[in-house]
C-alpha cells in the first residue's frame, strides 16, 4: 500500500502550509494572518500573535492530550497507591495546569475554526463539551461537598462527616460502618433510618479444597459440575464430584473389631409395652456417650464396665452419688483444691495462689453458630462456663466444658499455673430412676435399679432377651453386645425437611484415585483427607450478599415529608444532597443493622451532564453523520 | 449440550473457519469463499449459545467473569468483522480477525469457570448497555489494529476482484471512528452509572483512567488524521498504542499496583 503522497496545494507558499494544521479540509481564513511583517513592527503584536496562534493549534492539543496520557500512565504504574496517583499527579497545581490550558486551547480552537455550518456541528459539539465537563469538573470539586453518615435502625441524623478530599471511600462494598465522634456538617434537615434488609444469594453449595499445610495453604473454590474432572490449578490434583445429595445423612453403623474388650458397647432397646421409647449405644470407656436419659420418664440407664471382679461386686452393691455443678480449682504447685459454686458474675478469690477468676457466662447446650457461642436449647445437653482469669493476668476468657472435663486443661491460657474443672449433673440432676448396667469380661450383665438414690434392685440378665425391669412398666433389652465397638461410615437420605445437603466427590492425586462423602450442615464434622495429608476438603454453603436497602424519611423540623427506600444503584436526593448506600453494619448482639450512607452534593452535576450529552451527540455527528453529508455537498458541488 | 461440550465445538468451528479463510488466501478455488463464511456463522451460533447458556445458568448477563467475558469478546470481534467482510471483502482481515478470536478463547480458556454471583453494584440498568458497548468497541478496533499493522507493514492486497489495492490507512480510520464512538458512550455511561452507584462519576480508579487513557490515544489518532505529515505511518502507531492500551485497561489490570483498591476487578477465582 503506497502512502498518500505529500502534496502541497497550489499556490500556498510552504511557509503557510507548515503551520496550516487545520481541522477541516477547507481553511479558514485567520484574524491574524497578515501578511509577513516587516521588522520593524511592534514586538508585542508579534508575541500576541504568536501565543494566539499556538493557543488556536491542534499541535498543542496533541502535545497537551499526549502530556496527560503520559501523565495517567505515570500515575496508575507507578504510585502504589490511589492516594499516592492523586497527592503526586491528579490534584497536582501542574495536572491542574495541564487542564487548564487544555481548556484555553479548546476554547480558542473552537472560536478561532468554528464558521456557522450544519457540517461543523460535531466539532462545535465535542470541543464545546469538553470544556464543559472541565468547568462543571471544577465546579463539583470547589462547591461540592461529601462525606458520610452512619444510622442505626431507628435513629435520626441531621448532620453528616465530612470526608477528606484525598481519602478514598471505598463504597458499595461491605464494611464495618464507623463510628464517629465529630458534630459533622448540618444538612438543614434530619435523616431517620425506618428500616434495613439485607438480602443474601442462595444458599449455593461448593466444593472447598485446600492443598498444601503450613503457613500459606492454597484455597480453591469449585461449583459443583456432577461428572466433570476439574483440575486443582498449580498441583497436581484434580476432583470430581460424583453426585449431589438434597438431603443426605452420615450414619454410623456399628461393627465389633475383636473380642477383646478395648471399647466395650452395648446396644440399648427401652420399651413401654409393645410401644418404643428408647434405642441407643452405649459405650462405657467413653464418658459422653455412657448414659441414655429419657426426659418424660425422669430415667438415666448407664453402662459400667468392670476390669476387676471387685468393681464388678462393688457396682453392683453402690448407687453413684448425684454430681453438682460446680467449679473446681487447683493449683498443681501447691496442690490447693477448691470447690466453688457457680454464679453468673461471681468473683472467685483464692488467696493462696494468688488466683482471682471471674465467671462471664453460661449456656446449657454450647454451640457455635454463625453469630458466635449459642445455646441450641434450654436442656443441659452441653453445659458450659466462660470463665476469666483477672489474676495471675494475661490469660484470654476460656470456656470450660461439664462432658470434656480435659478440655480446659489444654487449651487454658493459664493451665500452668491454674487447672479449672467445671462439673454440671446435666439431666442427670432430673433422673428419679437409674438403671445401671454393670458388666466385665466373660460375666453376665447386670442391671442394678435405684430409686431416689436408694439401692431397689440387682438381676443378672441375657444379652438378646427383654428384662422386665423390677418394679416400673417398662422393659430393659440388651439387643447386642461388642467387646470392641467401632464404626463404619454409612450414608442415608431422607426426604424430609431439614435437608442436609451433601457431596460424593472422587479425589485423583499421586497415590490413586479416593472417593469422600461431604456434608454441608457439619462441614468440619467428617473432614475429608486426601492420604497424602495434603489436600482438604470440605463442602459448605455461601451466602453472598444480593443487596441491601435503606428504607429513610426526610424529617423537616421533625415533620416527616419523603420517604424512600434506597439501594445500591437507587440513591435518595433532597435539597441538593444526595445519599447512597454504601456500607453496612451489624451489632452481633442484637442484630442491629446500621446503615452506611455516601453524602454528596454536587452542584456541577447539572453541567457535567450536559457535557456529556453534548459530547455524545457532537462524536456521533462527527464520526457517523459527518462523513455521508461530505459525499452529498460533494454531489451538489 | 453442556457447556464444555459448546466452547468446544465453538473452538473448533472457529479454528476450521481460519483454516477456510487461509484456504481462500492460497487458493482460487471458488467453493472456498462462500464456504468460509459458512463455517464463520456457524462458529458464531455456536459462540451465541454458548453465551446465551451461560445467561440461563447464571440467570444473569455473562459479562460477569473473566472467562464468560472473554468470550463474549471474541463474540464481538467477529460481530464486527462479519460487517467489515460485508464491505471489503478481504480474506486476509478475516483470517487474522479469527486468530484474535482464537487467541481470545485458549486465554479464557485458561481462566476459571466458576460461576459468580451478581454484586449489588453490578445490579443496574446500565450494565448490560455499558458492557455491550465497550466490547462492540474493542472489536471494532481490534480490526482496526489489524488493518493498522497491515499498513504499517505495506502490504499489498487486492480489495474485491477488481485489481485496484486495499486501501489499509482508510479501513484504520473507519474503523477507528466507528469504534471511537463506542468508547465515548462506554465512559458516559460509565460515569452516569458510578455516579448512580458509587456516588461520584469520577473516582480516579485505576480501570477507569486506563479508559480514559486509551480514549486519549485515539482521540490523538482522530486529531493526527487532519495533520499533513502525520496522517498516515506516524497516526497508525497511536491505532496500535491504542489497542495495547485496551489489552492493558481489560486485562493487564489485575497488574497494576492500585487494582486491590479497585472495584472494577474480574473475578477469576
Amino acid at each position: 500500500m503506497p502512502q498518500r503522497p505529500k502534496v502541497r496545494p497550489v499556490g500556498v507558499p510552504p511557509r503557510k502550509l507548515a503551520r496550516s494544521d487545520s481541522a477541516d479540509a477547507h481553511t479558514p481564513t485567520r484574524p491574524h494572518a497578515a501578511p509577513p511583517v516587516p521588522p520593524t513592527s511592534e514586538p508585542d503584536d508579534d508575541f500576541l500573535s504568536a501565543v494566539w496562534k499556538l493557543l488556536c493549534s491542534v499541535k498543542l492539543a496533541i502535545v497537551l492530550l499526549v502530556f496527560i496520557t503520559l501523565a495517567c500512565i505515570f500515575a496508575t504504574t507507578l504510585c502504589r497507591s490511589m492516594g499516592a496517583a492523586k497527592a503526586l499527579v491528579y490534584r497536582t497545581w501542574w495536572f491542574d495546569a495541564l487542564l487548564a490550558l487544555l481548556a484555553a486551547n479548546l476554547a480558542c480552537c473552537t472560536v478561532h475554526r468554528w464558521r456557522f455550518r450544519f457540517r461543523q456541528t460535531g466539532f462545535l459539539l465535542t470541543h464545546l463539551s469538553i470544556i464543559v465537563v472541565l468547568i462543571g469538573g471544577l465546579i463539583g470539586s470547589r462547591l461540592g461537598e461529601r462525606g458520610h453518615l452512619d444510622l442505626w435502625e431507628g435513629d435520626t441524623g441531621d448532620a453528616f462527616v465530612p470526608e477528606k478530599e484525598t481519602k478514598r471511600i471505598k463504597t458499595a462494598t461491605k464494611g464495618h460502618a464507623r463510628e464517629d465522634v465529630e458534630p459533622g456538617k448540618p444538612l438543614g434537615f434530619a435523616l431517620r433510618l425506618d428500616k434495613f434488609v439485607l438480602e443474601k444469594y442462595g444458599p449455593d453449595y461448593s466444593v472447598y479444597v485446600q492443598v498444601g499445610g503450613g503457613s500459606k495453604p492454597k484455597e480453591f473454590r469449585f461449583d459443583p459440575k456432577p461428572g466433570v474432572r476439574q483440575k486443582v490449578r498449580r498441583t497436581s490434583y484434580a476432583i470430581e464430584v460424583v453426585e449431589q445429595a438434597q438431603n443426605a445423612y452420615p450414619h454410623f453403623a456399628a461393627v465389633n473389631k475383636s473380642s477383646q474388650p478395648h471399647n466395650p458397647a452395648i446396644e440399648l432397646e427401652l420399651r413401654d409395652g409393645a410401644e418404643p421409647f428408647g434405642a441407643a449405644w452405649l459405650e462405657a470407656k467413653k464418658k459422653d456417650r455412657s448414659s441414655f436419659f429419657d426426659k418424660p420418664r425422669g430415667l438415666r440407664v448407664s453402662y459400667v464396665w468392670c476390669s476387676t471382679e471387685e468393681s464388678y461386686a462393688s457396682q453392683q452393691q453402690s448407687v453413684d452419688e448425684p454430681v453438682r455443678e460446680q467449679l473446681v480449682v487447683t493449683i498443681p504447685k501447691t496442690g490447693v483444691q477448691k470447690e466453688f459454686e457457680v454464679k453468673v458474675g461471681q468473683e472467685i478469690t483464692i488467696p493462696e495462689g494468688p488466683v482471682r477468676l471471674k465467671i462471664l457466662r453460661y449456656e446449657p447446650d454450647f454451640v457455635i453458630g454463625h453469630e458466635g457461642v449459642t445455646s441450641r436449647s434450654a436442656e443441659p445437653n452441653n453445659p458450659a462456663l466462660q470463665v476469666e482469669a483477672l489474676e495471675p493476668a494475661g490469660g484470654r476468657p476460656q470456656w470450660l466444658f461439664a462432658k470434656m472435663p480435659d478440655f480446659g486443661m489444654t487449651h487454658g491460657g493459664q493451665a500452668k499455673d491454674v487447672q479449672l474443672r467445671y462439673t454440671h449433673p446435666g439431666q442427670d440432676a432430673q433422673a428419679k430412676e437409674h438403671l445401671k448396667i454393670v458388666h466385665a469380661h466373660e460375666r453376665p450383665p447386670v442391671l442394678v435399679v435405684a430409686r431416689d438414690q436408694k439401692l431397689f434392685a440387682c438381676v443378672p440378665f441375657k444379652v438378646g432377651e427383654a428384662l422386665q425391669v423390677p418394679g416400673a412398666a417398662y422393659t430393659l433389652k440388651v439387643a447386642t453386645f461388642y467387646p470392641d465397638k467401632g464404626e463404619v461410615m454409612e450414608v442415608r437420605t431422607r426426604s424430609e425437611a431439614p435437608t442436609s445437603p451433601a457431596a460424593r466427590v472422587k479425589v485423583f492425586g499421586p497415590r490413586g484415585e479416593r472417593e469422600f462423602w461431604l456434608f454441608a450442615l457439619e462441614p468440619f464434622a467428617h473432614p475429608a483427607a486426601y492420604d497424602d495429608g495434603q489436600l482438604h476438603l470440605v463442602y459448605a454453603e455461601t451466602r453472598e450478599d444480593k443487596d441491601y436497602k435503606s428504607t429513610l424519611t426526610v424529617l423537616e423540623n421533625g415533620q416527616p415529608v419523603l420517604n424512600k427506600t434506597i439501594e445500591v444503584n437507587d440513591p435518595l436526593t433532597y435539597k441538593g444532597y444526595a445519599f447512597y448506600q454504601a456500607r453496612y453494619a451489624q451489632n452481633p448482639e442484637t442484630g442491629k443493622f446500621q446503615t452506611g450512607l455516601q453524602v454528596v452534593r454536587d452542584p456541577g452535576l447539572p453541567v457535567i451532564y450536559v457535557g456529556f450529552t453534548l459530547l455524545v451527540l457532537g462524536v456521533v455527528f462527527a464520526l457517523y453523520v459527518k462523513p455521508f453529508l461530505k459525499v452529498g455537498e460533494r454531489v451538489s458541488e | 449440550m453442556s457447556e464444555e461440550a459448546l466452547f468446544q465445538a465453538m473452538c473448533l468451528l472457529y479454528a476450521l473457519a481460519a483454516l477456510a479463510y487461509l484456504g481462500c488466501l492460497v487458493s482460487r478455488a471458488k467453493a472456498l469463499r462462500p464456504l468460509s463464511v459458512v463455517i464463520l456463522l456457524a462458529a458464531f451460533a455456536f459462540n451465541t449459545a454458548w453465551l446465551l447458556n451461560r445467561w440461563r445458568i447464571a440467570d444473569r448477563p455473562p459479562f460477569k467473569t473473566l472467562y464468560e467475558s472473554l468470550i463474549f469478546a471474541a463474540w464481538c470481534i467477529i460481530l464486527v468483522y462479519l460487517f467489515v467482510e460485508l464491505i471489503y471483502r478481504i480474506k486476509l482481515i478475516g483470517f487474522l480477525s479469527i486468530g484474535m478470536t482464537l487467541l481470545t478463547l485458549y486465554f479464557a480458556h485458561a481462566q476459571s469457570k466458576s460461576v459468580a454471583k451478581l454484586p449489588a453494584a453490578l445490579q443496574s440498568v446500565w450494565f448490560i448497555p455499558h458492557v455491550v458497548i465497550y466490547f462492540v468497541g474493542y472489536g471494532a478496533l481490534t480490526i482496526a489494529f489489524i488493518t493498522s499493522i497491515l499498513y504499517l507493514i505495506k502490504l499489498k492486497v487486492k480489495a474485491g476482484e477488481g485489481e485496484q489495492l486495499a486501501d489499509f490507512d482508510d479501513m484504520t480510520y473507519h474503523a477507528t471512528a466507528f469504534g471511537f464512538v463506542f468508547l465515548t458512550f462506554g465512559l458516559v455511561t460509565g460515569a452516569v452509572w458510578a455516579k448512580v452507584a458509587w456516588s461520584d462519576y469520577w473516582f480516579w480508579d485505576p480501570k477507569e483512567v486506563w479508559s480514559l487513557i486509551t480514549w486519549l490515544i485515539y482521540l490523538v489518532y482522530l486529531h493526527l488524521r487532519t495533520m499533513r505529515g502525520w496522517r498516515g505511518r506516524p497516526a497508525a502507531w497511536f491505532v496500535v498504542a491504542g489497542f495495547l492500551a485496551i489489552i492493558i485497561t481489560y486485562l493487564g489490570f489485575n497488574y497494576l499496583p492500585q487494582a486491590q483498591e479497585s472495584d472494577h476487578a474480574y473475578i477469576s477465582e
